[in-house]
């Protein structure tokens, strides 16, 4: 009696390279995906967490703050009303001219025979002055006296206009000139 | 049963392909879910906080800023500040500050011309300064002394004691009344400012008190207010009700 060997395993079917390929890198993908899945998730939880203890910690911070501010409001009050009161005036100062020293400067040119009549000057430093000086001499006295300023950088642009001879043997002038915007301070 | 059986080669086959797809489907299925939404509620959160920090920042600075202040200090140079400044035209502080410098320089006011505008309407409010939150009132005085005194007289209302007052031209002729008594016109404007009616919410930023102010403030703090601005004590008296009774 002979023996027969009959083979009963069915013969694998061998797999296509692509077929291949997934068997290797699919379960390895799915092994990254469930490990970064779940290590997200830990850290977005615990993150989370971290954020709503410190934004909870912040709103009561917060909260302490506002009621101590309330508590001060009179005092933010005055305070910003006083502020807003002095910026106003602050600018109101800053624009304010002062013609103290322009009206001792043209004192200074005031003589026994020359009569400044009248002075009349405005913020931009422009000045204008009616003058009757008793005699020419008097009266040339009295521009070198302006151009002595003029050299000092006092005033500027000095202009003498309508001189007339009165009867009474005087003469009268204008002189218009500007003066120092520093004389304004 | 030859199909199943078929079905059931082909599953024990491709079983590792079929498990890893499965749970890689899940877990993109749970990280909708899950993960996204978190991810999403870290963002809001993260902006939340921002916006949190930014605001304890102002309420610190605020808060710092507030204990540090000197509340009688302000009191005063508020109350210095309406005589200075007043919330109204208060012509009664315009003539008085003129009186006042006009005692002290020796100066005579002789006339002082203030333009009244619509006092019975808003309108007349609304002449502002240019470049200013102020209000004017047009003002033309006349006065007439020696040059000390008018100088002193124009030091005087040009201080921070009295009734803000700016000019723009001054005229100076000699008085008939004596050789050295000059007669000046001074031709400007007085202020006042109306200040706004509410402060604002508890987490307003608060203005920082700048070199510039503060200098200001303390120069008002130590100047001397004019003994006729605090002659009624800040406050005017007020008579009958009823001049009959």
């Amino acid at each position: 009696m002979t023996k027969h060997s009959v083979n009963l395993i069915i013969e694998r079917q061998k797999d296509s390279p692509f077929i291949r390929t997934l068997r290797r890198i699919l379960p390895l993908t799915a092994a990254i995906f469930t490990f970064i899945f779940l290590t997200s998730l830990v850290l977005a939880y615990n993150y989370l967490n971290g954020l709503a203890v410190q934004y909870n910690k912040q709103k009561r911070e917060i909260e302490q703050l506002e009621t101590k501010i309330i508590n001060q409001k009179s005092l933010e009050g005055i305070y910003t009303l006083t502020l807003a009161r002095a910026g106003v005036l602050q600018k109101l100062v800053s624009s304010r001219k002062n013609f103290t020293t322009i009206l001792t400067e043209m004192d200074a040119l005031n003589r026994d025979d020359v009569n400044l009549k009248s002075v009349l000057a405005d913020t931009a430093g422009n000045v204008s002055a009616a003058i009757v000086a008793s005699t020419s001499a008097s009266m040339d006295e009295f521009i070198d006296a302006l151009l002595a300023k003029e050299r000092a950088k006092s005033f500027s642009n000095i202009q003498a206009s309508g001189i007339v001879r009165t009867s009474k043997g005087n003469y009268q002038l204008t002189v218009k000139f500007k003066g120092n915007p520093q004389l304004l301070q | 049963m030859k199909n199943i059986n078929k079905y059931l080669e082909i599953l024990h086959q491709y079983e590792i392909l079929i498990v890893s797809g499965f749970v890689i489907f899940i877990i993109i299925i749970l990280s909708g879910i899950f993960l996204i939404p978190n991810i999403a509620k870290v963002q809001e959160y993260t902006v939340k906080k921002t916006e949190l920090e930014k605001k304890l920042t102002n309420l610190k600075r605020k808060d710092s800023i507030l204990s540090n202040l000197d509340n009688q200090f302000y009191k005063d140079v508020y109350e210095k500040l309406n005589l200075i400044l007043p919330p109204q035209k208060d012509y009664i502080s315009l003539f008085t500050t003129l009186d006042a410098a006009g005692k002290k320089s020796g100066v005579l006011v002789t006339k002082a011309d203030v333009t009244l505008g619509e006092i019975s309407t808003m309108s007349a409010r609304l002449q502002k300064a240019p470049g200013s939150m102020a209000y004017i009132i047009p003002i033309t005085i006349q006065a007439e002394g020696d040059l000390a005194s008018i100088q002193n007289f124009l030091q005087d209302i040009n201080g921070q004691s009295s009734r803000i007052m700016t000019f723009d031209w001054i005229k100076w002729e000699k008085a008939l009344s004596g050789k050295s008594i000059y007669q000046v016109t001074l031709d400007g404007q007085a202020y006042y400012y109306i200040p706004p009616k509410a402060i604002g919410s508890v987490d307003a930023p608060i203005p920082s008190l700048e070199k510039t102010t503060d200098e200001l403030l303390t120069a008002i703090a130590n100047a001397k207010t004019e003994p006729s601005l605090d002659l009624f004590g800040g406050k005017i008296p007020l008579g009958k009700k009823n001049l009959f009774d």
